[in-house]
């Protein structure tokens, strides 16, 4: 799976960096949501996949995949990482954020320029 | 000790009350400015011989370390009399036209930073004052900035001397490091050590580099004419006694350390020569009586430079001789060109003669002045010029040093001649104004100078046993028999050189426009050092637009350009660090991949290929859905229910967000490529192989067991009271974390109300 | 253990806040402002003196053991930065009293440049990798928005830029952190470099701080990622461009000393080696572009570059003396560099423009400006006795006792061009026969927007000539940043 999860990385950050070095506006803001979701698969396969249950103490009503081997073991549980869940929860919403900032700032720089071309916006010095 | 401290401080503090005074005093701010000077001078006389230090940042081995000997005093002596001479002189001079309280203040503190110089026994802090009187400078000569030509001159004098003042600063901190100490007794205690390491050449090259531009030596000589765009007061302090004597200060504290050094002789020797022969060879070319001037006081720099570079006792008492003589009748030369200036209107040599019947006491004064350069007897400069001439013969330049030392004063006593009596004699000529006299209070202060060279001149015991004795036995540091000055020593060498430059002088000037016009012919115009100059700073700046080339080729202003260097530069950064470190992947702990995990991957990486290719608005938003949206779900299978529920939240609020701003924004229109194709595909593909390779080093190279994470799972129910690790690890654990998301995202709200709203706004005023 | 530490974070979030909830009262907003930029700096140095007296200060934030929970951490050049940040936000926030236009200030200014601020302080207070990422977002995303305030065209255009740009750099680094965390297991950088300690030179741990270095890089506009810097720096509003300009990109070159003092130490001959080139590349373009402008506040912005790289010579060169010439620096750069964007906004609200095209010749009838300028500006070119000079100094003797003559060259001849372009402003804005329009304002409103530069002077002044005292203290953080067992036995404990 860690290898499947490196591929598509991969090309979620290839094909990101591919649409972010365009002229067209739009193309480089879905480029840069790309590398996000690349970014976040990244640092929940850096605490490793699958090797035990889902972070959910106690109850495992709610358990939502078959357990694994290999993780940390608590009370005889093996448990996958939490801590990269942690940080992606927290890396999303700041992701969520800055792209809203981004979509605004795309939106009012071609109402105020009537284009979309990055190399039209290259801009004069000073102006 | 408080004379010397009184001496520093008192004009540096005194120049920041002058703005202040110059609001009641008015043109009266001059004498206030005497009395400072006057003081100060005072001062300096009082101060005895002494060493002193007062830690300042002694971590670096900078210290406010006070030592005053022979040779600094005559240095003060002269920064202070002339100094008070030059104030007195400014009063009449610049009347009330003037902004004085500036000029007063920068006066000052050009006096205060110079007497600073050549009291510093640390040469990081004669470092410090050497670079205050290159600041002051330039604020005096270009004292009136509304004129081109002071600009020129002022930027041109603070480049070429600041520039030298940073090679002197890499010298410093050569020798500082290899000496062990920025102390001059501690360098001059362990000159044996020092010249043995290899360090020191460099360190002496740099420092010399700093003194030769700092005295205006060939080929840094260029920037000395064009600072006599300054009030001639400025130019006479400048030229005489201070600016330009602070690189000879230097070489003369060198001296006792380096002088032994195997490049001393050639090099200062040679440069001093360089530049006699250059400065007097282009000041009888010059018809502006200050550019004249300005090019005398190059030749004879360069000649003091010269008999220190010889490196024999003999010829550093007659270079500390010369250096007195000249601060006197160069200080009195530029005070009657001033005059003459003031009263005609004009400086140019072809519209000015036969002023001594108007101004019989300046024709007077100039003569007494030029006679001294030449060197004609009963005048200081005779005394010197002949130990000059003497030491050259003397010393391993031998015949044909003489010979150079007597071409080149053959042409001083040409412009001696020019000074002391083309303008004077002849029939008047047509001036701007009519010529009159100087004012009483203007002609005093040349006065005292003529009195003082006349009396150098026939009493030069006096001299000797008061200032120049001490001030060469400072230099030499080691005891010397040397002959005493005196008038007359009978029919030496010498004396037939002085007689050949002399006479050689009278007869060239009888052929003068024959002369001038050969000079001309063989002075190439084009390849001037000068235009050399304004190639680079001022007419073509081609620095300026060199610079400009290159910032444009980077500068580009295009997203993409910044990206590709941005992103190209961390994959090379990262995939060549493996390369040098030979690192490996190492052997993965792959976990079994589930049909689901597969297809979700599958319709991953078809959303991501679809969201490149996307041609609408809408099917962007519905390909980065078919990203987004099975990738929860892929989280979800991946034992983070949190992330896939978050996920889902945020992947609808981004559809929301497109749904809202896409209308306002054209179609997805495919902008043909400025820059091939190829650098874009290669960097995406560095940049997708970079995440691969990371994913897998991050996942395989586990160094340390997982104790963070075992700690949370442990004491997540106990601690926090939750079961759900990961929320209780946001909300307490990390709760610093969540605090600022939450601010990323209150900030974020804020800042699209912000940008829709005063949009709104604005255009809401544009139309009432 | 003392609560010191979150203190200056928690002021700067808890004023923001409230600042918020009073948006519409501006005069209040105002008030809170000077008081809490005022306690900034109380706070600050009380901190800064306690880890003086008694070494560097941990606190738990909620109170978790040690390494599970964030710490902050402050050694003495954290709170040196703090002392810093407080100071100029304190003279930029009396400027911004006189310069910012009535219908931004009602636009949350005040509790954006607060949140800001809060995120600033955070970066230098926080001792764990993945919060100082979020203290970066914070301020960041608080950057965005102060760029965009007024949102005129080339400001919308440039800020999208920046915005692109950074958030690229703080993708890289959560790629950074992941593949640290892979490794270590760990967030807290006390438990990082001293698991780096146990296994000195692993390549992997190389790699990481390679990406960390572009990381920092980019954020502190280092060589090759400063693009982003000099054009948008250019639109900041006068108001908020000094605290711009002297401290976002002093953040970057906080986390690049940081890491490459803490954690990423075992491999200083290739990674400090590097840092050696990109400084001297940094200082050496950052001038070329300032000398190649004719625009006061453009010069200053590639200067900004410029300056950096001195700083991460400090750095590269890795010795005690080279990194107390690097805090120094650092010190000497945030005071001067934001006195002269004061001086840039006070000079263009007389003439109402920064290009030299359009005005010259204020030194008649502005003398006060103008030698304030003056002083200011060639103590930024290392000029004695300004505080420039001891600084730079220091770099220079630092590279010279090592041996590292190629940079130690670089920097006297960046110093050159320095002067050279800090002569040219003064010469087109100041000297020369007076010409261009002069907005006519009151005296006391002259002097009120002349103020806040002369304190900053004053302290460049007597950052000089106290320069003994400032070395100590530079030299006594070199210390704790030569010696990162100090930093992390603090934290560890024993």
């Amino acid at each position: 799976m860690e290898l499947l999860a490196a591929l598509l990385i991969g090309l979620l950050l290839g094909v990101g960096t591919y649409l972010l070095l365009e002229r067209n506006m739009i193309r480089i803001v879905l480029g840069t949501m790309l590398i996000t979701y690349g970014t976040n698969l990244m640092l929940l396969t850096s605490g490793r996949l699958k090797t035990g249950r889902a972070p959910l103490l106690g109850g495992s009503d709610i358990q939502t995949a078959a357990e694994g081997g290999g993780g940390i073991v608590v009370d005889g549980i093996s448990y996958v990482d939490p801590v990269p869940q942690a940080l992606i929860l927290t890396a999303i919403v700041i992701g969520l954020a800055t792209t809203a900032f981004s979509f605004v700032l795309a939106y009012r720089t071609v109402q105020e320029y009537g284009t979309d071309d990055l190399l039209e916006l290259r801009g004069v010095e000073h102006e | 000790m408080e004379q010397a401290l009184g001496a520093v401080a008192l004009p540096l503090v005194a120049a920041f009350l002058m703005p202040v005074l110059y609001r009641w005093l008015r043109w009266r701010l001059g004498l206030a400015a005497l009395a400072v000077a006057a003081a100060t001078f005072i001062l300096v006389i009082l101060t005895p011989n002494m060493s002193l230090v007062i830690p300042w940042v002694s971590q670096l081995g900078i210290d406010l370390s006070i030592h005053v000997d022979g040779w600094s005093r005559l240095f003060a002596l002269l920064i202070a009399g002339i100094g008070t001479l030059v104030v007195l002189y400014s009063i009449p001079y610049l009347g009330s036209r003037e902004d004085l309280g500036k000029f007063y203040a920068y006066l000052l503190i050009f006096m205060g930073a110079m007497l600073g110089v050549v009291y510093a026994g640390n040469v990081m802090l004669l470092y410090v004052f050497w670079e205050l009187t290159s600041i002051s400078s330039f604020l005096l000569i270009g004292f009136w900035n509304t004129r081109d030509d002071a600009q020129y001159g002022a930027l041109k004098a603070i480049l070429i001397t600041f520039g030298g003042g940073l090679a002197m600063l890499g010298g410093l901190a050569i020798l500082g490091t290899v000496g062990g100490t920025f102390e001059l007794s501690g360098l001059l205690a362990n000159r044996t050590e020092l010249l043995a390491q290899p360090l020191t050449t460099v360190a002496l090259v740099l420092l010399l580099i700093g003194a030769f531009t700092k005295s205006a030596q060939f080929p840094f000589h260029i920037w000395l004419p064009d600072a006599m765009a300054a009030p001639t007061p400025v130019s006479a302090y400048l030229h005489s006694a201070t600016m330009v004597k602070a690189g000879l200060f230097l070489i003369g504290r060198l001296w006792p350390i380096f002088h032994v050094h195997p490049l001393w002789v050639p090099v200062v020797a040679t440069v001093g020569m360089v530049t006699m022969v250059v400065g007097s060879f282009l000041a009888i070319q010059k018809t502006d009586l200050k550019a004249v001037l300005a090019l005398s006081t190059v030749s004879q720099l360069g000649l003091i430079m010269w008999l220190f570079g010889l490196a024999t006792p003999e010829a550093a008492q007659a270079g500390t001789f010369h250096l007195l003589n000249h601060s006197t009748f160069k200080a009195l030369l530029f005070m009657v060109v001033g005059i003459v200036d003031h009263q005609t209107g004009t400086r140019e040599i072809p519209l000015l003669s036969g002023l001594r019947r108007a101004m019989p006491v300046s024709a007077a004064l100039a003569m007494v002045g030029a006679a001294s350069m030449a060197g004609v007897p009963l005048l200081n400069g005779f005394l010197s010029k002949e130990m000059f001439l003497t030491a050259v013969n003397n010393s391993s330049m031998g015949l044909a040093g003489a010979v150079v030392a007597t071409g080149a004063s053959l042409f001083t006593t040409l412009y001696c001649l020019m000074l002391g009596h083309k303008i004077w004699f002849g029939e008047p000529g047509e001036t701007p104004d009519e010529p009159k006299e100087g004012s009483r209070t203007i002609l005093v202060p040349p006065l005292i100078l003529a009195v003082i060279i006349v009396a150098v001149g026939v009493f030069p015991a006096l001299a000797e046993s008061a200032v120049v004795g001490p001030a060469v036995a400072a230099v030499l540091q080691a005891p010397a028999e040397l002959p005493h000055i005196a008038l007359w020593h009978g029919f030496t060498p010498a004396l037939l050189m002085t007689a050949l430059a002399l006479g050689g002088g009278l007869l060239a000037y009888t052929a003068l426009p024959g002369v001038l016009a050969a000079c001309r012919r063989v002075t190439p115009q084009r390849y001037h050092l000068n235009a050399l100059y304004d190639f680079l700073w001022w007419k073509n700046q081609a620095v300026e637009k060199a610079a400009k080339w290159i910032t444009n080729r980077q500068m580009t202003g295009y997203l993409r350009d910044y990206l590709v260097y941005t992103l190209g530069a961390t994959a090379l950064l990262f995939f060549g660090t493996m390369l040098v470190k030979g690192v490996r992947i190492p052997a993965l702990n792959l976990s079994p991949v589930g049909p689901w995990e597969f297809l979700l991957a599958a319709i991953i990486a078809v959303g991501a290929v679809f969201t490149a290719r996307a041609r609408t608005r809408l099917a962007a938003i519905a390909s980065i859905s078919l990203v987004g949206m099975p990738l929860s779900v892929l989280f979800g299978l991946l034992r983070a229910p949190d992330l896939a529920l978050t996920q889902v939240v945020v992947e609808s609020v981004t559809v929301v967000l497109f749904l809202l701003v896409f209308p306002h924004l054209r179609q997805i229109t495919l902008y043909p490529r400025r820059r091939s194709t190829n650098v874009n595909v290669l960097v995406a593909l560095a940049v997708g192989a970079l995440g691969t390779v990371v994913t897998l080093l991050a996942n395989g190279a586990r160094l340390f067991p997982p104790q963070v994470a075992e700690w949370f799972l442990r004491n997540s129910m106990e601690l926090g009271g939750g079961n759900n690790v990961v929320n209780v690890i946001l909300v307490d654990f990390r709760g610093f974390d969540t605090m600022g998301e939450i601010t990323v995202l209150t900030v974020a709200g804020l800042a699209v109300y912000m940008l829709i709203r005063l949009r709104k706004q604005q255009a809401g005023g544009g139309k009432s | 253990m003392s609560n010191l530490v979150a203190y200056p974070v928690l002021l700067c979030f808890g004023t923001g806040i409230l600042q918020l909830l009073l948006h519409k009262r501006v005069v209040l907003q105002r008030a809170l402002a000077l008081l809490s930029s005022m306690a900034g700096i109380v706070l600050s140095v009380l901190l800064t003196y306690t880890i003086w007296t008694s070494g560097i200060q941990v606190q738990t934030a909620g109170g978790w053991p040690v390494p599970f929970g964030i710490t902050l951490t402050a050694d003495l050049f954290s709170g040196l930065m703090m002392i810093l940040a407080a100071v100029v936000l304190f003279t930029s926030v009396l400027y911004i009293f006189k310069d910012m236009d009535a219908a931004s200030e009602r636009t949350f200014f005040y509790p954006v440049l607060f949140f800001m601020m809060a995120g600033v302080n955070l970066s230098f207070a926080t001792g764990d990798i993945f919060n100082l990422y979020v203290a970066f977002e914070v301020m960041l995303i608080s950057s965005y928005f102060l760029m965009a305030l007024g949102s005129k065209g080339p400001q919308l255009r440039e800020g999208l830029k920046y915005l692109l740009l950074n958030t690229v750099a703080s993708s890289i680094f959560l790629v950074a952190v992941a593949l640290l965390y892979g490794v270590t297991s760990s967030l807290n950088m006390a438990d990082i470099a001293a698991k780096a300690a146990m296994d000195p030179g692993n390549p992997y741990i190389t790699l990481a701080g390679m990406l960390f270095m572009v990381v920092f890089a980019a954020k502190g506009a280092l060589f090759p990622f400063y693009w982003w810097l000099p054009r948008s720096y250019y639109y900041v509003p006068n108001g908020i461009a000094p605290l711009f300009a002297s401290m976002l990109t002093k953040v970057g070159v906080y986390g690049l000393i940081r890491v490459f003092t803490l954690i990423f130490v075992h491999d200083s001959g290739l990674t400090h080696s590097l840092l050696l080139v990109i400084g001297g590349l940094t200082m050496l373009l950052g001038v070329i572009g300032a000398i190649s402008q004719y625009d006061f506040k453009a010069i200053l912005s590639y200067h900004i570059i410029s300056q950096i790289g001195y700083m991460i010579m400090g750095l590269g060169l890795y010795t005690v003396l080279g990194l107390a010439g690097a805090v120094y620096y650092i010190a000497h750069h945030i005071i001067v560099k934001s006195g002269l964007f004061l001086l840039s906004g006070a000079t263009s609200r007389i003439t109402g423009n920064t290009d030299f095209k359009h005005y010259s010749g204020l030194l008649a009838s502005h003398p006060g400006l103008a030698f304030t300028f003056f002083a200011t500006a060639i103590s930024l070119a290392g000029v004695p006795p300004f505080s420039g000079f001891f600084a730079k100094f220091a770099l220079l003797k630092a590279a010279v006792e090592k041996g590292a003559w190629g940079i130690a060259a670089v920097s006297l001849v960046v110093s050159f061009f320095t002067l050279f372009s800090m002569i040219k402003i003064f010469r087109k804005a100041y000297w020369g026969r007076p010409s261009g329009q002069r907005i006519q304002r009151d005296r006391k409103d002259y002097i009120a927007a002349l103020s806040p530069a002369v304190i900053l002077l004053a302290l460049s002044v007597a950052m000089g000539l106290g320069g003994g005292y400032m070395m100590e203290f530079a030299l006594a953080t070199a210390d704790q940043l030569m010696n990162p067992a100090i930093y992390i036995e603090a934290v560890m404990g024993r």
